[in-house]
């Protein structure tokens, strides 16, 4: 932005300045947009995933093993002649299902914990923070392994064992902008008009806490199907006949070096879906956080 | 120093022919966008600065002044375009500069001194090094022979101990002196000019003072132009040979300090003298002005005075054409179509204007309050061991500076914080923290908080903010809720219209007045006032000084009212504690204070005031060093470390006692009351006092 | 400097407590496997080498009849000597063949890590210099592609180019045997084998700390310190890394030292995806046979190093940031 000849590129940067924050503009819907189109759209698949498959996906075709995508199968058939496309679809179900209610759990306990954590403080604050800090000294991955390994690989040894896991994680982000909230005056304000613990939480405290709840929420729901996938392709995730998207790619891995399509069919689906989530999250978090504020830009 | 000047040859014509001023704006537009709206935040800016002249720009927020600024350092945010015009340094036209010649000049013939001195220094550099890199940038010096020159900067700057201080990182030292820091750094090449945008803003008074006193005293060692960028008036007026008013991103009027003070010739310049209270006045006092409207949409601009809207003055033409300049005198200038206004004096004159006749009954009394709040280096005392007590309709002021623990007495009483020892009585009844209060007891007590954008939760409508107070304690019933919002609203002159907005789309001063309107809802005895115009602008706190005096005569309650203006206080209240370090120094009414004798603090406080007022003589004295921190124990007088008529062992020794001056007027002072009250005052009105 | 003991001390009794919390949730959490460990060695591999020995004696030499508490205890201060079990299905002593494991483990986890450090810190500060440019845009697509992909297809899709298409590497790592190999060995044979699984398991840590990074740098390049050293006339190169980085990192440390924990974790998609021989591959054999002394010890042992790393940064940060006392 050199300021050479400001009266000639005056003009010229008005224009580009202009567009400049036009397409920016744009930019951020289109996140939200793609995002939302994507997220619905496995939503409506995961819903109604056994009414609309082409083929059901525990049906054998002897006669079409390991065959390249067709036009009576779209994405091709695994070594049991299985239609791919079908069992990508109805996994679509198995991993929404974890993921989402694992994330809603997780958000549901974040909240509480998170939120009370900050309001009451001190004391109170410094335990709950504690005991929070050890269970993030768990990687997610080892938790999860360990509660599934151990109480056997099922949906809701895996929903409970995410939640859990992630429930450390949304409450310390909940309780850091909480602590924001806590010190602000209305909040006194309210203490002083007389409101009770319980209405200043939630009535006072919450609203402002959902822009930041659903952006973490967002966020948290694309790792948890990334998480799902992996249990699932290290042969944690429900046991068979569900089917399953990484249990899917783990198992015709073997395979990968005549058909390969097995493999990356539902890999696709879950990049698919975590993209999806993520500009979801992205376009959200564009549109609930963005700072108001105009600040000064380094001329660098 | 070489002084090198522009060297081409029209350049030099031009030097050898007329003296060139140091800073020339002329013409200037500056538009931000935002989206596709374009708002003409500056237009038409034109002044000069002469070498060694101070030039101060006055605006209130929202004027466009710092953008005025940034324009001079090149450094607009990046959304704002300089549209046309010439800004010229020493003849150069600063606009046609590379980046590589700005960085030449920046720091080294101009430099800035910003506002908020903590955010501006980099915390993670030593103070010292920061002030080195500049000499390191632009003399090439090598690093001991910077440090060098760094700490002799440090100290011409009147930091202690300059050697040590140079070592420390910015969040060890005190505001006054990262503030003194960063005037090293501006100063340490020796620039042409100096651009400050609001140096003071967030300092304490009488840090203020100093650093004032500071800026003068390296105006005249180094002979550098000053482009100083206040909303304070009070300051241009101690500080600047010429000043400019801004409003709305234009310049409204220009002219020499002293005469712009004594006859100010643009209404809104008429309008901001009149807004402040005063701080030498006679016993009557007057209503303040308020300007009443707000600043214009500038994305929406109209051909017309920009300051007609809510000008007291404007006629026809006003609306039709927009003015330009006149003359109204020798370097004067105003963009007005008139320059004699026959001012009606239609300000109603109140006989008192602070609350009609406080009851003999206390409403509220502290004993031997203590608040202390463990840190990790102890125990730290917010609030020593001190008394004091509200009477039923009496307006209280607590005054002080920033850490004197005025608004932890405040949180204490309203019961937002426990107190460590002593107690709190109300109507003679002891009461602790408010969850443990009655519920007849909480709404007897109310607060109005500080911050306008903190104060009302921003997911709630204002009917939301007012009827709930009136559900909680069942003031009305529910039929009649939504219409007692509205007289509420109407009370504090808002309209039914506002109840269906949010918190976002109203100004600060309206976000006051709710919070005025929400703590009158549960109709209380006592109100606690945490500053609430503090960080207002000046037109919007004459509004709410009036409101809070008209509702205080209406309904004949208490206020507690925090602040640390002394003009304000002296306006409003009928008592005020002076307060240091979580102690009490004097009490009395507003006039006992103004008045000798006084405590050595009081004395301070008020000869730090920049006052506005014309032919006013102030008396000049100084504190030194910093305010101790409450942390570890001060034997003896709290000010003793400061106080400028320290007597003796006695101070550091032994905590002194409240005298009596007269009945309600008491200071705890170990200098004898006769040496007190021999003092000269340090306000006189029209004669010059030279100590 | 002198408060610089007692910090570190306090901070090693903190990491004391947690790890004593997360043995005990570990040992806890197995204590819930249906069935007890007798049931499972007779009626899996282990059955033909009992011989005559009684169930009720092969109890006690676990030591199973002790009350729980007792049982925790014998296995923690086991810990504490390096003793971690002897593992039921091989019969043999866990310590050796998880510190084997875990060193081949950290041949992957320790280039990831460096990658993640110089990729991620390199590629935030460009994007933030340059925000809003197409240089940003695609740097930032880049990094939520990476962030979206699982590290099984990003393994996948490497062995299925460079192994089945290219064939520049073995598809399966299960030859590998460190232990003829010296040092110099294994570095030459590092880029033909070892590269891709390190890559691997250091994407989407890269793509965490550059966007921390990038995120952490323009907030500080907002800054009013920043605008300070631009108006002094600081050159814009110093100005982004010599005052706005000191400060910007200190946000990316915690994020780098995260992900190193998650890296370590990580390795056990990674060996699945490679067939690599490390400990990731050791707890998910253990975990098939519900070998719980072996779970234990890997999880244990995997768990601590992550609370290390972060430890690590921890003390770090402090040292980096003049503004926070040792509390």
């Amino acid at each position: 932005m050199s300021k050479n000849d400001s009266t000639q590129s005056g003009f010229k940067e008005t224009i580009s300045g202009f567009l400049k924050n036009r397409l920016s503009k744009i930019n951020f819907t289109a996140n939200l947009i793609i995002g939302v189109v994507l997220l619905l759209g496995f939503v409506f698949i995961g819903i109604f995933a056994p009414y609309i498959t082409p083929h059901d996906s525990e049906e054998m075709y002897y006669e079409h093993l390991k065959e390249m995508p067709s036009a009576e199968f779209l994405l091709g058939t695994d070594r049991y002649g299985r239609d791919i496309l079908s069992r990508v679809m109805m996994g679509t179900r198995t991993t929404l299902l974890i993921a989402s209610t694992s994330t809603l759990i997780a958000l549901f306990l974040g909240i509480i914990f998170g939120a009370t954590s900050a309001y009451f403080g001190g004391r109170t604050d410094n335990i709950m923070m504690r005991i929070n800090d050890i269970f993030m000294s768990f990687p997610t991955l080892i938790f999860a392994m360990l509660v599934i390994g151990v109480l056997g690989p099922s949906m809701v040894n895996g929903i409970i064992a995410i939640g859990i896991i992630y429930a450390p994680r949304v409450t310390r982000v909940v309780r850091s902008q909480a602590l924001n909230i806590v010190h602000m005056e209305y909040i006194d304000a309210a203490k002083v008009g007389g409101e009770s613990s319980f209405y200043i939480i939630f009535r006072e405290m919450l609203p402002n806490l959902w822009p930041t709840i659903i952006v973490e929420g967002s966020i948290r729901l694309g790792y948890a199907i990334l998480l799902t996938a992996g249990l699932g392709y290290i042969g944690l995730g429900p046991p068979p006949p569900t089917p399953d998207w990484g249990l899917m790619a783990y198992s015709e891995r073997t395979y990968m070096f005549e058909t390969p399509w097995p493999v990356f069919a539902p890999c696709l689906a879950i990049v698919i879906a975590v993209i999806g989530v993520n500009l979801f999250g992205e376009g959200l978090k564009d549109i609930l956080l963005a700072k108001g504020s105009r600040k000064k830009e380094a001329k660098v | 120093m070489k002084n090198e000047n522009s060297t081409s040859p029209e350049d030099t014509a031009r030097n050898a022919s007329t003296k060139t001023p140091v800073l020339s704006v002329s013409g200037v537009d500056i538009t931000y966008y935002s989206g596709a709206v374009k708002f003409p935040a500056i237009r038409d800016i034109s002044f000069e600065i002469g070498a060694g002249e101070a030039f101060g720009l006055v605006g209130e927020s929202g004027s466009g002044k710092s953008t005025v600024a940034y324009a001079v350092m090149q450094y607009l945010a990046s959304n704002g375009e300089i549209d046309s015009g010439d800004i010229a340094f020493s003849g150069a036209n600063l606009m046609k500069m590379s980046r590589k010649e700005l960085l030449g000049l920046r720091g080294l013939k101009i430099s800035m001194v910003p506002q908020d001195p903590l955010t501006s220094l980099n915390p993670s550099h030593r103070v010292g090094d920061q002030v080195a890199e500049i000499l390191k940038i632009h003399y090439k010096l090598n690093r001991d022979e910077a440090h060098k020159r760094a700490v002799a900067m440090l100290g011409q700057v009147h930091l202690p101990a300059p050697e040590l201080t140079a070592l420390k990182y910015p969040h060890q030292i005190s505001g006054g002196q990262q503030q003194r820091v960063l005037i090293a750094m501006a100063f340490c090449t020796n620039p042409e000019l100096l651009i400050m945008d609001e140096p003071t803003t967030g300092l304490d008074v009488t840090t203020q003072a100093r650093i004032l006193d500071l800026i003068r005293e390296m105006k005249l060692k180094h002979k550098t132009a000053i482009l100083y960028i206040t909303h304070d008036l009070g300051v241009v007026k101690n500080l600047c040979d010429r000043v400019a008013i801004i409003y709305a991103g234009e310049i409204v009027e220009e002219g020499d300090v002293a005469s712009l003070f004594k006859s100010p010739a643009h209404p809104y310049t008429q309008g901001l003298l009149k807004c402040i209270p005063k701080t030498y006045t006679h016993k009557t006092q007057k209503k303040l002005d308020a300007i009443e409207g707000f600043l214009p949409n500038l994305a929406d601009l109209k051909p017309a005075c920009i300051f007609a809207p809510r000008c007291t003055f404007a006629q026809e033409q006003c609306h039709q054409q927009a003015p330009s300049f006149i003359a109204c005198g020798e370097n004067r200038r105003t963009k007005c179509y008139f320059t004699e206004f026959d001012a009606p004096d239609d300000a109603e004159e109140y006989e008192n204007l602070r609350a009609s006749s406080p009851s003999k009954r206390v409403l509220v009394k502290a004993d031997r309050l203590k608040k202390v709040y463990p840190t990790k280096r102890g125990d730290l005392r917010a609030v020593d061991d001190t008394s004091f007590e509200c009477k039923r309709g009496e307006i209280l002021g607590i005054v002080g500076e920033s850490g004197c623990g005025k608004t932890t007495m405040a949180r204490c009483i309203v019961g937002l914080e426990d107190v460590s020892d002593g107690e709190i009585s109300y109507d003679g009844n002891k009461i602790g923290m408010v969850r443990k209060r009655s519920k007849e007891m909480r709404r007897k007590i109310q607060m109005v908080f500080q911050n306008p954008e903190a104060t009302l939760n921003p997911q709630k409508t204002i009917e939301e903010i007012i009827t709930r107070p009136l559900a909680l304690y069942k003031i009305v019933p529910k039929a009649k809720r939504h219409q007692k919002a509205v007289e509420l609203l109407e009370t504090v002159n808002l309209t039914e219209r506002y109840l269906s907005r949010y918190p976002h789309e109203i100004s600060g001063g309206e976000k006051q007045r709710v919070g005025i309107a929400r703590a009158f809802a549960t109709e209380p005895e006592l109100i606690i006032l945490d500053e609430p115009i503090s960080s207002l602008d000046v037109s919007v706190q004459a509004g709410i000084l009036n409101l809070l005096i008209d509702l205080q005569r209406k309904h004949h309650i208490a206020y507690i009212f925090i602040g640390h203006n002394l003009s304000v206080i002296r306006h409003l209240c009928n008592r005020v504690m002076v307060v240091y370090v979580g102690r009490i120094c004097e009490v009395g009414t507003p006039d006992d204070l103004f008045e000798p004798p006084y405590h050595p603090y009081t004395e301070a406080l008020l000869s730090a005031i920049p006052v506005v007022e014309p032919n006013i003589e102030q008396k000049e004295i100084r504190l030194q060093g910093i305010m101790p921190n409450a942390i570890d124990p001060i034997p003896g007088c709290a000010f003793h470390t400061r106080c400028p008529r320290k007597i003796g062992d006695v101070c550091e020794k032994n905590a002194p006692a409240e005298v009596e001056v007269k009945p309600g007027h008491h200071i705890a002072c170990h200098i004898p009351l006769e040496e007190l009250a021999a003092v000269n005052p340090v306000f006189k009105y029209g004669r010059r006092y030279v100590f | 400097m002198k408060d610089f003991i007692p910090f570190i001390i306090k901070r090693l009794g903190a990491t004391a407590i947690t790890l004593i919390a997360i043995s005990m949730i570990i040992f806890g959490v197995c204590q819930l496997m249906p069935g007890d460990a007798v049931d499972m060695m007779l009626g899996g591999i282990a059955l033909q080498s009992l011989g005559e020995t009684t169930i009720d004696e092969l109890r006690k030499e676990l030591g199973l009849h002790l009350p729980v508490y007792q049982q925790y205890f014998n296995w923690a201060v086991g810990l504490l000597h390096g003793d971690l079990g002897t593992s039921y299905i091989m019969k043999a002593p866990i310590a050796p063949l998880v510190i084997d494991r875990l060193k081949t483990s950290l041949l992957l986890a320790f280039p990831a890590s460096l990658m993640m450090i110089v990729f991620g810190l390199s590629l935030g500060i460009l994007s933030a210099v340059k925000e809003k440019t197409w240089i940003d845009q695609g740097i930032s697509f880049v990094s939520l592609s990476m962030l979206s992909v699982p590290a099984f297809l990003t393994g996948s899709l490497f062995i299925y180019i460079f192994s089945v298409k290219l064939n520049w590497i073995p598809a399966a790592f299960n030859a590998l045997d460190m232990d003829g190999m010296g040092m110099f060995k294994i570095l030459a044979s590092y880029f033909g084998i070892l590269l891709f699984p390190s890559l691997t398991l250091a994407f989407e840590s890269i793509a965490y700390v550059n966007r921390q990074t990038r995120a952490s740098m323009i907030e500080e390049l907002k800054t009013n310190y920043v605008r300070t050293a631009v108006l002094k006339g600081v050159p814009p190169r110093d100005v982004v890394l010599h005052h706005a980085l000191r400060n910007g990192l200190l946000p990316a440390i915690t994020v780098i030292a995260f992900n190193i924990g998650q890296i370590i974790a990580g390795t056990v998609i990674i060996e699945v995806v490679f067939s690599y021989p490390g400990i990731g591959n050791l707890m998910i054999m253990a975990l098939k046979f519900r070998d719980v002394p072996l779970i234990m010890a890997t999880m244990i042992v995997i768990s601590s190093a992550y609370v290390f790393a972060n430890i690590a940064a921890d003390i770090l940060y402090t040292q980096l940031n003049p503004r926070i006392k040792y509390a």
